[in-house]
């Protein structure tokens, strides 16, 4: 059940009015969201069809035959899919009752490695387990040892990274002791299920999400009016926008007869279109829960803006690049903390390689992530030169030649981690350093999707000190609804309402 | 030591290390109130500060300052009476 398909505004428009018609029961509330979250999360699973099947077209008969012949893999998948969820977030709250009894730091330490060995082990089944063996068997045969090996048929949960990442966040809280243990069991659970940030983040943190969901709501038509504008944003930078660029950038970096020039332009058009999908996401989802009541944390705040890496990182999926820092570089950075910069050097290299295997099991993400971590790197390094340099050069010429820099690693980041595997991007990197780099590009295919990533940009420029493109409330109302209705019409005319495509990051 | 002298101390360090002619903090400065304090000069400040008292900070406290009056207490609890 996509965000941009009509049963997930259905699915939406139930769960909002039963919700708000039990405003004077906190508990019932949230019983609703903790069944609708599941729901949403074994809906997501299916393919549209299936639901569209299930909501307008449902034989009781059909239905009953169905049951009858058994279940068949995909109902077994989808009911992994639900005990994985469950059983993770139950895991994460008894561990957090345990961690919070017990007093003895040892005993703490072995619960909160436990805790991490069982949650991280899970993880890595489902989503490294091929990886990894297929890695070393490759090595192995290198070497001249000949092991076979034939990949496990595993199917990757979804939001396994994301929710995976929630509760281990909680757990280490927990255990040095910033955030008390939860003590309301069905709390906690609808916490880690809340279906707005369930499949593509952000990721949340308990000490954020978890009150909120223990204190009561108020309904407030100022909080609707905020929330259905950051959806329609959200919904016009993914189906206007992304969807747009999609089927140039698919189609480039899928044929093997694409020039390097159309290379280049598909990779420039990847970090608008990524930028889009994945921030549309955040904006679809920040609404969603704003609707509800909650306050979700913010994702993004305008990346492409940035004038440094370190910046950018600041305002790119900021709820992950937040999560690496407290839990990753900074334990990292404080081992090493003797070693002055090297020591924030060799964090940075490191948490960002990881952060590169959170995003995929293949190798291209892990360069990627470290190449990210090399140019963090740098900028450490280098921090006083650049600061000199900023005063020298006028600012805007320097705010601009800086953040288009930034923008170019990116990008060249992006044509790795894009192209998927090391021999399909030496396949790339042989046509971009081909003749055919200087052949005209297919402007065309990709100038709407270009044209309204251009008006996209200039609008989030001029809305740079607000919360979201479209964050238009203390605006007069005339404007404001103008805005709201252009922007309606804009997305209705659009071609790719039609044709939904999945957000890329629910691949992670 | 008082609490005075050691905030006066953890000033200059923080000048040295942030490279601040001019830095004023008070107890209830936090990492947002200091230009150049982040994630990254972090480590390097906490290093500093324990190579000035000789003083060794677990990671579990430096994760609860909030703000510079919290590292001047967890200063003056492991300094010697």
């Amino acid at each position: 059940m996509l965000f941009t398909s009509f049963s997930f505004f259905l699915f939406l428009t139930v769960i909002y009015l039963l919700y708000w018609s039990l405003l004077k029961s906190r508990k019932a509330q949230n019983i609703v969201l903790l069944f609708g979250s599941y729901f949403f999360y074994c809906a997501a699973a299916m393919p549209q069809n299936k639901i569209a099947k299930l909501l307008f077209n449902f034989r009781f008969e059909e239905a009953w035959l169905n049951v009858a012949k058994g279940f068949n893999e995909r109902h077994y998948h989808i009911l992994q899919l639900f005990l994985l969820l469950w059983l993770s977030s139950s895991f994460a709250y008894l561990m957090g009752i345990a961690l919070g009894k017990q007093k003895k730091e040892i005993t703490r330490k072995w619960l909160m490695v436990l805790s991490a060995v069982v949650h991280l082990g899970v993880l890595c089944y489902f989503k490294y387990f091929n990886f990894f063996v297929q890695s070393f068997v490759d090595a192995a045969n290198t070497l001249g040892w000949q092991i076979l090996f034939s990949p496990e048929h595993i199917l990757l949960p979804l939001a396994i990274s994301f929710f995976t990442f929630h509760v281990l966040g909680y757990t280490f809280d927990v255990y040095q002791e910033t955030y008390e243990p939860a003590d309301d069991y069905v709390d906690f659970i609808t916490h880690v299920a809340f279906f707005p940030q369930l499949v593509a983040g952000p990721i949340e943190r308990a000490g954020h999400l978890l009150p909120q969901f223990t204190n009561p709501r108020s309904f407030s038509w100022n909080k609707m009016e905020s929330g259905l504008s950051q959806m329609l944003w959200g919904f016009f930078k993914k189906t206007v926008v992304a969807d747009s660029i999609g089927k140039f950038v698919t189609y480039v970096y899928a044929s093997d007869a694409s020039s390097g020039s159309n290379i280049i332009l598909a990779t420039l058009a990847f970090t608008i279109q990524i930028y889009c999908d994945f921030s549309g996401y955040s904006d679809i989802a920040l609404g969603c829960a704003r609707l509800l009541g909650f306050d979700l944390l913010k994702n993004f705040n305008f990346p492409y803006f940035a004038t440094s890496l370190t910046e950018f990182w600041r305002r790119w999926h900021i709820s992950l690049s937040s999560w690496i820092t407290d839990y990753l570089y900074m334990p990292i950075s404080f081992g090493k903390r003797s070693w002055g910069k090297w020591g924030i050097v060799y964090a940075a290299i490191i948490s960002f390689t990881l952060s590169g295997l959170w995003h995929g099991a293949q190798w291209t993400a892990v360069i990627w992530g470290l190449m990210h971590g090399i140019v963090l790197g740098y900028e450490v390094l280098t921090k006083e030169v650049r600061k000199k340099w900023s005063q020298i050069i006028p600012h805007v010429v320097y705010s601009v030649v800086s953040a288009i820099l930034v923008w170019l690693f990116w990008a060249a980041s992006q044509l790795v981690f894009r192209s998927g595997s090391i021999t399909k991007f030496q396949a790339l990197w042989s046509r971009i350093c081909s003749e055919s780099l200087f052949t005209m590009p297919y402007f065309s295919a990709v100038k709407d999707g270009l044209m309204w990533g251009g008006v996209l940009f200039l609008i989030e420029w001029i809305q740079r000190k607000k919360d979201y493109g479209l964050d238009l409330q203390n605006t007069n109302y005339m404007i404001r609804w103008t805005a709201y209705a252009t922007i309606i019409v804009v997305i209705f005319s659009s071609d790719n309402l039609n044709n939904q495509n999945e957000f890329l990051y629910f691949q992670f | 030591m008082t609490p005075e002298e050691v905030l006066t101390h953890v000033t200059e360090i923080f000048k040295t290390v942030l490279k601040k002619e001019q830095l004023h903090l008070t107890p209830a400065t936090t990492a947002a109130d200091v230009d150049g304090w982040d994630s990254l000069t972090h480590v390097m400040l906490i290093d500093a500060v324990e190579n000035h008292y000789k003083i060794k900070f677990k990671l579990n406290e430096v994760i609860k300052f909030n703000n510079i009056g919290d590292l001047c207490a967890c200063i003056l609890k492991k300094l010697p009476a």
